[in-house]
């Protein structure tokens, strides 16, 4: 699957469905991450408790949010001919 | 009845043994109490035990039942809650240590109707801090302390229903309610050896339950037999006001014995790469069927079941304690990877979302479609035994299931129900998963209960029946 990129921000966009927005891919999830980091610092204004290991575990669970996010999005490419389907949340759905 | 086995009976021993008078609801309860005061400390399975309302609840049976008033198969038998659950008056922690003395004003749907039933509540059952919402890797992720498992207390009963698994296999209840978001039952009871039921979505009001997940969230029963798990969810399901999602199908508990025999499927290559002892057991279970019904192999259809239920679980997981992650509470846990796991739920556009819960849609209807061709789809329920009671168990996890079978039921909201297929050389109990189309939770349990008599496996006793050795002082207070 290939991204291109927004000339203004360098935020790598979604091509696959001719959106122009951009997604949760592996090259952004550093900034977001840095982001996220420094809203939490701001907000809980405790600093000194944020470790290394707090924004590791971060970055562990944006990557995998990322990884979980391209496989829907594969697998959306995949199956382009099913027919659509009506959108019900969980609680009808089932 | 051998006196020694009174603990390990059934619910359906149990009740028969009360409506006989051969035993009151009032000595029960005081039975497992001793025994919740001292196994269930030493197992760190115990939160809170509930020893004054919970003696009048048993006098109460006690002379409905000597009037002749029967509530049904529940009636005067002593049961546990999984630490998530609201009882108004008595804490309600969450397993968490910001919440350790919180107390909710409210009954849960399922304590109200486990009253009615007769039931008698004695303890809050320990589990992972938040139902395992906020993330985690290790056993200690608890204010309580790991929960060892009964078979084994160097291991852990596996999570998030760490108290009622290991409750029930200790013998310290009769059986006890725990909750499911994506295996939080099925995990617990395949490593301890019990029978849990992740009942069809729907069949239980979550009402006075933690939210961790709208849309996955169910709450069941831990139990010693598939049979008592059936009991168990004919007392607590049904339509709850206070719960839109709970559905108006009246469940009642009947055991199936199908005229041509058991229609069973076997997910293809589902004891590929497990433990050695667990594909031996599981085989063993298969011919074990074979004998009672019809066997196939059947193949699960491919979806990406696990991105879906990453993606479904981190937004809603986030919407659901967002007040709290913004509290920065979350440094208050005991898991390291609680403290900032969830707040990447923040990050995830609305549109993946709904793509996810779009895809879930295929998945629920293709995977039904396959269930409904079986009274019961089975598979080991882990591959792996349980892990350390020390150890971090995330890299264990990946490998330790081989297909998909769980994931795919989560999603569904289907039926499942795990029970011992038997016990390694060093004693560990392997397992064995019974899943079944929506609302088929009767096929479910009476194909496990069926094998449940064939493999014989209730007789036998953990350790710690033996040998009342602590591992740790506990946190077990009174309400």
């Amino acid at each position: 699957m290939s991204n291109t990129r927004d000339t203004f921000s360098n935020v790598p966009l979604d091509s696959t469905s001719n959106s122009c927005y951009p997604r949760l891919t592996s090259s952004v999830t550093s900034q977001i991450m840095m982001a996220t980091e420094s809203i939490v610092r701001e907000r809980l204004g405790e600093q000194e408790t944020w470790t290394q290991g707090d924004s590791g575990a971060l970055g562990v669970a944006l990557r995998q949010l990322h990884d979980a996010v391209e496989k829907l999005h594969d697998y959306e490419l995949e199956n382009a001919d099913e027919p659509a389907f009506a959108l019900e949340f969980g609680d009808t759905a089932l | 009845m051998n006196v020694d086995d009174l603990p390990f009976s059934s619910v359906t021993q149990l009740g028969s043994l009360l409506r006989r008078r051969e035993i009151s609801s009032t000595e029960l309860t005081q039975l497992y109490f001793e025994r919740l005061d001292t196994i269930g400390r030493h197992l760190n399975a115990v939160v809170t035990l509930t020893e004054e309302v919970a003696m009048a609840e048993a006098a109460l049976a006690d002379s409905e039942i000597l009037r002749g008033l029967d509530r049904g198969p529940l009636h005067g038998i002593p049961y546990g809650l999984k630490d998530i659950v609201s009882v108004a008056g008595v804490a309600t922690s969450w397993g968490a240590e910001p919440f350790r003395d919180r107390v909710l004003p409210h009954d849960a749907t399922v304590v109200r109707r486990l009253r009615n039933a007769g039931a008698v509540h004695v303890a809050k059952l320990a589990t992972i801090e938040f139902a395992g919402g906020m993330g985690y890797d290790h056993p200690e992720a608890t204010f309580t302390g790991a929960t060892a498992n009964p078979w084994d207390v160097s291991t852990w009963a596996g999570g998030s229903s760490t108290g009622p698994s290991a409750a029930v296999a200790a013998g310290i209840v009769p059986f006890a309610i725990g909750s499911d978001t994506s295996g939080s039952i099925l995990l617990p009871a395949a490593w301890t050896g019990t029978a849990g039921l992740r009942a069809t979505y729907g069949r239980v009001s979550r009402f006075g339950a933690m939210t961790l997940c709208w849309t996955l969230d169910r709450l069941g029963p831990i139990c010693r037999t598939a049979e008592d798990c059936g009991l168990v969810l004919e007392a607590i399901s049904g339509v709850d006001p206070q719960d839109t999602s709970t559905l108006k199908a009246t469940y009642r508990y009947q055991p199936q014995r199908p005229k041509g025999g058991f229609r069973i499927g076997a997910i293809a290559g589902a004891a590929k790469g497990v433990e050695p002892a667990i594909a031996a057991n599981y085989e063993r279970s298969l011919a074990l069927l074979s004998t009672i019904g019809h066997v196939e192999e059947v193949a699960l259809p491919e979806f990406p079941y696990d991105a879906v239920i990453d993606v479904i679980s981190a937004a809603e997981a986030f919407a659901a304690f967002d007040d709290f992650l913004a509290s920065g509470r979350t440094m208050e846990l005991a898991a390291h990877k609680a403290r900032s796991h969830r707040l990447a739920g923040a990050l995830l556009p609305a549109h993946d979302y709904i793509r996810a819960q779009r895809i879930r849609r295929h998945i629920a209807t293709s995977v039904n479609h396959l269930l409904s061709g079986f009274d019961a789809v089975v598979a080991p329920t882990i591959g792996a035994f349980a892990a350390g009671i020390d150890e971090n168990f995330e890299y264990m996890l990946p490998g330790a299931f081989p297909q998909p079978i769980n994931y795919a039921g989560v999603l569904t909201g289907s039926p499942t129900v795990s029970i011992a297929s038997g016990f390694s050389n060093n004693g560990l109990p392997t397992s064995i998963q019974f899943a079944g189309a929506r609302l088929a939770e009767n096929s479910v349990l009476s194909a496990a209960s069926a094998l449940e008599d064939l493999l014989g496996l209730q007789s036998r006793r953990p350790p710690t029946e033996a040998a009342h050795h602590a591992t740790t002082d506990g946190n077990v207070r009174k309400a």
